[in-house]
């Protein structure tokens, strides 16, 4: 077999224990095994007439997926809704936005793999639990996703190709031409970033009930989203605004709030498909970089947990990403 | 409640374990159910709608 013969096809479903029998955004992928079981079985510790182990219990089998693609500028719409539950599109004649904001829930999505010419796997009922966009200096984002399901189907024929399919195409979000904005304290304002990340936790579990091996589905549990930036600085004002509320800040102070904007654009198209991702209440650290006798410019590590402000009946989105492409509908 | 939505958006919403899902033409929309104003609380705060114009809304007192 070859490892570089891989594709993963991904589709939302209708409801739970209702595969999607077609999954139609498919595309190449930078890492990770795709699809794999996650066995829990060890020896079971009964005394017997022999000083060596004599059978094994298996408990649990679940059904996970794991794999790190591009951010291709129509299945990264599925996978936003995939990972923060809400939606709303506005537009029309192939140019949408959708804004993707945290729901209580999250949707089912089938998930299906192609590993070389003829193994084909796929998973019903996932629920994606976490998920990472990261970008460095000019080059691609990165998308790294981790999901639990409840159905496994080891193998199927015949491979079904997606009607969105990305696999050979370079129309993927990238950072060059996109604007970026981060504040240790207050409003986002331009900074100049040099990486970055954006990770989004859903605290699910699989649970297991005494019926089966497998899952019975996979709870959504608490919400955290945590971002890194990497900013080229020419003072330390972001670490004292970190420490006191202001760049000129001499008191030490409880912590503070600041935000963060950025936007990417589809590679090789002006006119072409952008994500905004935002976070307007930021509790940022950081520390001073080690001084180096070799030189270089300085750069400071904004590590952040992008949190909700509530209102009387408003409860503002820790994160909300506007997508702009020619998808209608997710 | 009532709201004046600004286009046409089409609504998927996660809230308390059921899914709400709404396609609400541009105008006014009067969210009189639970998911209703559940739905038109999320389109005020993404901007997608303001809050209906306080005149209408005081001529219907009157009335």
């Amino acid at each position: 077999m070859d490892s570089s013969l891989a594709i993963a096809a991904v589709g939302v479903q209708s409801a739970k224990g209702t595969p999607n029998a077609t999954p139609p955004y498919q595309h190449g992928l930078l890492g990770g095994a795709i699809i794999n079981a996650e066995v829990e079985q060890g020896v079971d510790p009964q005394t017997s007439g022999t000083r060596m182990p004599t059978v094994a219990y298996r408990e649990s089998i679940v059904p996970t997926v794991e794999f790190s693609t591009r951010m291709h500028k129509a299945s990264v719409g599925l996978y936003l809704y995939a990972l923060l539950g809400s939606k709303a599109v506005t537009g029309s004649e192939g140019a949408f936005t959708h804004v993707f904001t945290p729901g209580t829930a999250l949707p089912y999505l089938t998930v299906a793999a192609k590993r070389d010419a003829t193994e084909m796997q796929k998973v019903a009922d996932v629920i994606f639990g976490e998920g990472e966009i990261s970008w460095e200096g000019a080059k691609p984002l990165e998308l790294s996703l981790k999901g639990q399901g409840t159905t496994l189907t080891p193998t199927f024929t015949p491979w079904v190709a997606g009607t969105l399919d990305e696999t050979y195409l370079d129309s993927f979000l990238v950072p060059v031409g996109g604007t970026f904005e981060v504040s240790a304290a207050g409003e986002a304002a331009a900074a100049e970033i040099i990486a970055g990340s954006i990770s989004i936790n859903n605290g699910t579990e699989p649970v297991m009930s005494s019926g089966a091996r497998t899952p019975s589905d996979v709870n959504v549990g608490h919400f955290e989203a945590e971002v890194s930036f990497t900013v080229r600085v020419a003072n330390f004002n972001m670490w004292r605004q970190i420490l006191t509320g202001t760049a000129t800040g001499t008191t030490l102070a409880c912590a503070r709030y600041g935000a963060f904007k950025v936007t990417f654009k589809e590679n090789c198209a002006a006119d072409g498909a952008s994500l905004k991702i935002e976070a307007p209440r930021v509790a940022f650290t950081t520390s001073l970089p080690d001084v180096d006798p070799g030189g270089g410019m300085v750069e400071l590590e904004l590590s952040g947990i992008a949190l909700s402000a509530v209102s009387g009946e408003t409860v503002a989105d820790a994160v909300k990403a506007t997508l702009a492409n020619a998808v209608a509908s997710y | 409640m009532k709201i004046a939505v600004k286009e046409k958006v089409s609504v998927t919403l996660r809230e308390g374990g059921s899914v709400i899902e709404r396609d609400i033409e541009a105008g006014e929309f009067d969210a009189v159910s639970e998911a209703d104003q559940i739905v038109a609380r999320h389109l005020l705060k993404l901007g997608l709608a303001t809050a209906a114009p306080v005149k209408a809304q005081a001529e219907k007192v009157r009335k």
